[in-house]
């Protein structure tokens, strides 16, 4: 088993020890935290692949890690603030990886992620944003629920080197 | 391999702000683990480049912010993500909320309104 995944493990299991009771079966850790476990396993072993250190500089490992040059995805929100994202670092192919589908999750997780930033721009109840933006919701749990399945499987198996390429 | 990841993490659990000026033509230079603003759009001007929270910007980025982007380091437990607000001390309405790898460059609608921001584990 890899180190890096061997660590994101021990976390899990610490997270998981601290939310059980005495006597009672293990629960599973949140969601979020396995799917950022396997995000943090993932970049990790895409960083060491570059060559990156902890030495190597933050501007180098942000490079590497986020993306270089113009942002290729690209999102409006209500609000009039343009979110954009890279499609060549670490982060991107591990999105990949975990969610299948970089852009679309990209394109719905900004949006869910500004429901209320949107319902006070508007000056609307949340609830009425929520309900107007029910599609993407549903994309986002739908999403994130392969994501998880994808990143448990990847954290129990120890495989986080990309079968393809170096990302 | 747990000192690369301790180290990447300290960027969060730490409190610091950077002040730099950009020369960034189009990437955003925001080192890793921080949440930075810029006076200018397309990450340019004045940078203000924070490691953890900031409940009251200072007056050369509060309500002069154009761009920003989230370079937070993603793991489980962490705060990575960044939420914006309009006010000090996180009050007010939240401007935008970024995920860890995204950026803002301008618009003329959304500008020149934050005032402080929080680092959370969502939005």
């Amino acid at each position: 088993m890899r180190a890096r995944t061997a660590t994101a493990l021990a976390v899990l299991t610490l997270l998981t020890g601290s939310a059980c009771t005495a006597g009672a079966t293990h629960p599973a850790p949140p969601a979020d935290d396995v799917i950022k476990a396997a995000t943090r396993a993932l970049t990790d072993d895409c960083l060491t692949r570059r060559g990156l250190t902890p030495h190597s500089g933050r501007q180098r490992v942000s490079d590497a890690l986020f993306g270089t040059g113009r942002a290729e995805l690209s999102l409006r929100l209500p609000t009039g603030y343009v979110v954009r994202t890279h499609t060549d670092g670490c982060l991107a192919a591990a999105q990949r990886r975990l969610y299948g589908d970089q852009d679309r999750w990209f394109r719905t997780s900004v949006v869910v992620n500004n429901l209320r930033p949107e319902a006070e721009s508007a000056g609307r109840p949340l609830s009425e944003v929520r309900a107007a933006h029910r599609a993407e919701i549903a994309e986002w749990r739908r999403l994130r629920a392969r994501a998880l399945t994808t990143a448990t499987a990847l954290l129990e198996g120890g495989g986080t080197t990309h079968p393809k390429g170096n990302q | 391999m747990k000192r690369f990841i301790a180290v990447l993490s300290a960027g969060l659990l730490a409190t610091g702000v950077v002040l730099a000026t950009s020369a960034s033509a189009q990437a955003a230079a925001c080192g890793s683990g921080n949440f930075c603003a810029w006076t200018d759009a397309n990450y340019q001007g004045q940078k203000i480049e924070w490691t953890g929270d900031d409940g009251w910007w200072e007056g050369n980025i509060a309500d002069q912010d154009s761009s920003w982007a989230n370079h937070g380091i993603s793991g489980p437990g962490i705060k990575d993500y960044v939420k914006v607000y309009a006010s000090a001390h996180q009050s007010g309405p939240m401007t935008i909320c970024l995920a860890p790898g995204q950026e803002a460059g301008y618009n003329g609608v959304a500008n020149d309104r934050g005032d402080s921001h929080i680092w959370a584990t969502g939005c």
